[in-house]
């Protein structure tokens, strides 16, 4: 690539993420956090980093966005009728403590910026990465190097992660214990109701994709779980909470994470029985197929799915559980169904 | 596809995107409201991201990859108006005025709603 | 300037920007924030180490050299408990302003009393 646009795009990463640091306001800063995760997208797919910059884009601009402004609509109050658009406000005049505070991060930056130089700026290629490279598409038949790393050589890291995302989702429903059914906002217009009928679907079969063929391009469980989350909160949003809740039970969600978790584990004892290790996959008997085809890698595909399950019922129970105890949609103007 | 007409085509049509897109930028920073700024958000960056991708498809490989990049630009010409719309409206609920505002009928049916 | 040095510095900057942002943030939304612009410089940093220059992303049938696919893996699991992290921190912003009515570090001091 062009070394002048690359060096471009680095600029106004470190652009978004200076002013993600020095505006006043919080929305302001949240948004500009969330351009600097799709510019952060864009820099993996220059690197050659495909299923990265897909997982960057899903997770952290979209899921990670939604959930900061759910926060903010539920601690920050704005006063109705103002709009303090024109002016941006920065923290830039800075007092006494934080140019301290300043010359001791640029003090860190050198000292960092000294410590990478002698590592040099080449490639660290090793003996474990030149052996996935070379017999991955042997051993496990898939042809996503990077899901067969993550599911058939460190699928136990795998399981720690997802270990991770359940003690998530159960410290935020505790956190957030209260009555189950509040009346919480009423949704939008009735176009964008309409109109997202019609998105909807079209997001649950994108995402079915992205699970499904994780094993073939760029993709897998969590991020095809991601999406599925956010067709969730489409209709947290779009509809209100108290629609979503009778259509998709919260009790469904439950036993959809638990039976994706068990699903995994429960492929890894496969393993065991057969007298392979844990989550073994060509030698505990997986057919591994036609490396290139639908049909192939083992064990890969069913992991994707009980991932995809999981990290989908898990983060949309996450977001129901933030939403429904909002107050009442705003001050003045009833809520009503248009 | 990759003769020089096509190749041609699809640089101008990307070209005439930039251009939308850039004056889409340039609008919201400098319009004065928020409903102006909406007007230059949308509709010339919807056109402009089309252009782009209209110019991307003409030079794919492959049928399947054109195909996944009009749909793209299908999904997009969909859900951008619906947001400006939702942003828009959340806006006037919220309590700010275009100003000078000289027909209000929104204003009208709600107050109508609110004496029922 | 290549393209790794380019990057290492950028994830330099981010960091310290991110480190920054934590240690003079009056509200706690900001040191969230700070946080997640930490994550971001450190995720950059790990794919850059594995990159080759002039490499292929690491998809077979290769069309070259590809790019060291370990770090993928690695920064795959680190972005989803990273954002783990955020959202359970913004759940905990969410609940301390529900009890203290305010979000400012200054006045939180519930621990003194």
């Amino acid at each position: 690539m062009n070394p002048a646009l690359t060096g471009f795009i680095f600029l106004l990463l470190i652009a978004t993420a200076v002013s993600a640091c020095l505006m006043k306001d919080i929305l302001s800063s949240v948004i500009a956090l969330s351009v600097f995760g799709v510019l952060l997208s864009i820099v993996f797919s220059i690197l050659q980093a495909p299923d990265v910059a897909l997982t960057q884009a899903v997770i952290n601009s979209g899921m990670i966005t939604s959930i900061f402004l759910v926060a903010y609509s539920q601690t920050m109050k704005v006063r109705s009728g103002e709009d303090n658009t024109r002016v941006i406000k920065t923290y830039y005049p800075f007092r006494t403590d934080e140019m301290v505070i300043l010359f001791i991060c640029i003090g860190l930056g050198f000292f960092l910026w000294k410590g990478i130089v002698p590592m040099g700026f080449s490639s660290l290629s090793g003996d474990a990465a030149n052996h996935y490279i070379n017999f991955a598409g042997v051993e496990t038949g898939a042809s996503n190097i990077v899901a067969a790393v993550l599911f058939d050589y460190r699928g136990f890291d795998t399981l720690g992660e997802i270990a991770v995302i359940f003690t998530t989702v159960t410290g935020i429903s505790i956190l957030f214990e209260g009555s189950r059914y509040h009346r919480s906002s009423s949704g939008l217009s009735f176009i964008v109701r309409r109109s997202m009928a019609f998105v909807i679907p079209l997001i649950i079969l994108y995402a079915s994709s992205i699970v499904l063929m994780g094993h073939l391009s760029p993709g897998g469980g969590f991020q095809g779980g991601t999406v599925l989350a956010t067709a969730s909160i489409c209709f947290c949003v779009v509809y209100g909470s108290s629609f979503e809740a009778a259509r998709i039970h919260p009790w469904i969600k439950e036993t959809l994470e638990s039976t994706g978790c068990l699903f995994f584990a429960g492929l890894g004892l496969i393993g065991l029985c057969t007298g392979a290790g844990f989550l073994a996959n060509g030698a505990a008997g997986f057919p591994l197929g036609t490396q290139g085809t639908f049909i192939s890698g083992g064990s890969i595909p069913l992991l994707n799915m009980a991932v995809g399950m999981k990290v989908g019922a898990g983060l949309s129970s996450l977001f129901y559980s933030m939403v429904k105890i909002l107050e009442a949609p705003f001050e003045g103007i009833p809520g009503e169904v248009e | 596809m990759n003769g020089p007409v096509v190749r041609l085509i699809s640089f101008s049509l990307m070209t005439l995107g930039v251009f939308f897109s850039l004056a889409s930028a340039i609008g919201i920073v400098r319009f004065p409201d928020v409903y102006t700024r909406l007007h230059a958000g949308t509709k010339a960056l919807t056109g402009g991201a089309l252009f782009i991708l209209f110019g991307a498809a003409l030079q794919c490989g492959s049928w399947q990859a054109a195909a996944k990049i009009l749909l793209i630009a299908g999904f997009f010409l969909v859900t951008n108006p619906i947001a400006t719309h939702a942003i828009a409206r959340a806006c006037y609920r919220h309590g700010i005025l275009p100003e000078p505002a000289h027909l209000d009928h929104y204003g009208k049916t709600l107050k109508r709603r609110d004496l029922k | 300037m290549t393209m790794s040095s380019m990057s290492f510095a950028a994830a330099i900057i981010i960091f310290c920007t991110g480190f920054f942002t934590l240690l003079t943030g009056r509200n706690l939304f900001r040191m969230v924030i700070g946080i997640s612009l930490m994550e971001g410089a450190l995720l950059l940093f790990i794919i850059t180490v594995g990159y080759v220059p002039g490499g292929v992303p690491p998809l077979l049938p290769l069309k070259g050299l590809p790019v060291n696919p370990l770090p993928h893996a690695f920064t795959l699991t680190t972005i989803v408990i990273g954002a783990s992290h955020i959202a359970l921190a913004l759940a905990f912003v969410v609940r301390i302003h529900s009890s203290y009515k305010t979000l400012d570090v200054e006045k939180i001091r519930g621990l003194r009393e």
